[in-house]
């Protein structure tokens, strides 16, 4: 046994001593470390925008034919996300610490709400329904607009470099309810650009944490898995722009 | 002793809205949501729900008590659910007390100012908690709950996704709501370990004197010597 352990401890020395392997050593720790920790997410949104649903999504479950207006903040069993993405990258990432919240404005401006599920997230989910964007709901006084304000107060004590991606839900509802998609299109172009800079400007100066906002439908799956993957290529790539950015400091 | 329901959100407001039994306001003029107790829950947590499934999750009944919550007096709300929204989604329809430090809640309150699909769900939430029958365990976790002398923020029913952490006394079983064994049990594991200590301790002991090459007594005389 003694022989054994002392080998051990000399394979260890002789490895610690070769000029990089100190450093390989460290980042392979570092990495084991945050492969550990996950990635943690939090899911936002007036009541009803699809945030139990989105969550389901992820885990790759379908929706629950019967839930339940969210009554308090209730943990979610940590899942993994893996995810192919159309350009090649995969997003594998563990989200730990996610805490499923109800979305009426008594949640928000509960410092044990709102506040306290997005605290510690990597990335902020904001859903909100395309019902929400054409009765424009961002703009001032409204739901949506209060919302951002909110998140803008939020900002400077959330995790450094977290990410704030909105998610338009139900988008499989208009669709149905429209014939000229043309019309639809350019409808929701605009509107989605008058959101886009309403967001930007309400977040500023933390506009780059915005990555952007997604029509999804957590219903319908053939648009959620296309939806998805635009919204995982955003905040990948602002992630890896903010790792560059990292390394270039 | 102040009294008041909390409505169920049917039209997916964006505000909860409350009542005395005279007029409806939102639940924020009652009770600030910066003042809110941690874990507060304005229904039935979805955790019980799932757990008790479709059939049982109409008689469940969820009760929070958080005494001393602004540091003098203390909170007690009951919460059952109340039928669906448009959605399809299950809605809650509570019960909240503001109460002085040993007071007891009273559960009656007018339900005229309620919405009228509301009402039913009101008038059957009172009886069940004024005119108790045997079989209904949830009504009688809730009136131990409000009994119990827990001193801090405690639950009728233990929850295991709850970010905030309750004392309870009963738990959800496979055949309902059930008075909870964990003090048993954590006396059982107790003893189970110290008696396995005991047992490991005794065989290493004798299994070292058996092993060692010395002899058990040593007699004879022991020589110091001094340069």
């Amino acid at each position: 046994m003694m022989p054994m352990a002392l080998t051990t401890f000399r394979v260890f020395l002789l490895l610690t001593s070769l000029p990089s392997a100190g450093k390989h050593l460290a980042r392979w720790v570092k990495g084991a470390i945050e492969w550990w920790e996950g990635k943690k997410i939090a899911v936002i949104g007036p009541t009803a925008s699809g945030k139990d649903s989105f969550l389901a999504r992820l885990q790759n479950l379908e929706i629950p034919r019967v839930h339940s207006n969210s009554a308090m903040g209730e943990k979610v069993k940590s899942f993994d996300v893996k995810l192919a993405l159309s350009n090649r990258q995969v997003v594998d990432i563990t989200c730990k610490g996610v805490i499923n919240i109800g979305g009426e404005t008594d949640y928000r401006d509960d410092p044990s709400g709102w506040l306290a599920v997005c605290q510690d997230a990597d990335v902020v989910f904001y859903v909100m329904t395309v019902d929400d964007l054409a009765r424009k709901q961002f703009l001032k006084g409204r739901r949506v607009r209060d919302d951002l304000d909110w998140l803008l107060t939020a900002m400077p004590y959330l995790k450094p470099g977290a990410l704030i991606h909105i998610l338009i839900n139900k988008i499989d509802k208009e669709i149905e309810t429209h014939t000229d998609y043309r019309a639809l299109a350019q409808e929701l172009a605009k509107e989605l650009a008058a959101l886009d800079r309403t967001v930007r400007a309400v977040l500023h100066p933390y506009e780059r944490s915005y990555t952007g906002a997604t029509l999804i439908s957590m219903k319908n799956k053939k648009i959620y898995t296309r939806a998805i993957n635009i919204v995982f290529r955003a905040v990948y790539c602002a992630f890896h722009e903010s790792e560059t950015c990292k390394k270039a400091g | 002793m102040r009294a008041y329901w909390i409505l169920p959100n049917r039209e997916q407001a964006d505000d909860i809205l409350a009542s005395d039994g005279e007029t409806v306001v939102p639940l924020r003029q009652i009770l600030d949501p910066k003042r809110r107790p941690r874990g507060f829950s304005h229904g039935v947590p979805a955790e019980l729900l799932e757990r008790c499934g479709r059939a049982e999750s109409e008689h469940v009944l969820f009760a929070q008590r958080f005494p001393d919550w602004n540091g003098r007096d203390q909170l007690f709300c009951l919460s059952c659910p109340a039928g669906m929204d448009a959605a399809g989604r299950v809605v809650h329809l509570g019960l909240m007390f503001i109460l002085e430090p040993h007071e007891r809640p009273i559960f009656v309150l007018p339900v005229a100012a309620l919405p009228k699909e509301d009402q039913p769900y009101a008038r059957a939430l009172i009886h069940r908690m004024t005119a108790p029958h045997d079989g209904d365990s949830w009504a009688q976790s809730v009136r131990d709950l409000s009994e119990h002398p827990f001193k801090g923020p405690a639950t009728n029913v233990e929850l295991h996704r709850s970010a905030v952490r309750f004392h309870s006394l009963y738990e959800v079983g496979p055949s309902g709501l059930i008075l909870k064994r964990t003090v048993w049990k954590s006396l059982a594991t107790t003893v189970i370990f110290l008696m396995l200590f005991a047992v490991i301790g005794a065989y290493l002991s004798v299994r070292s004197c058996a092993t060692s090459s010395r002899a058990a007594v040593q007699t004879g005389v022991i020589q110091w010597r001094f340069n």
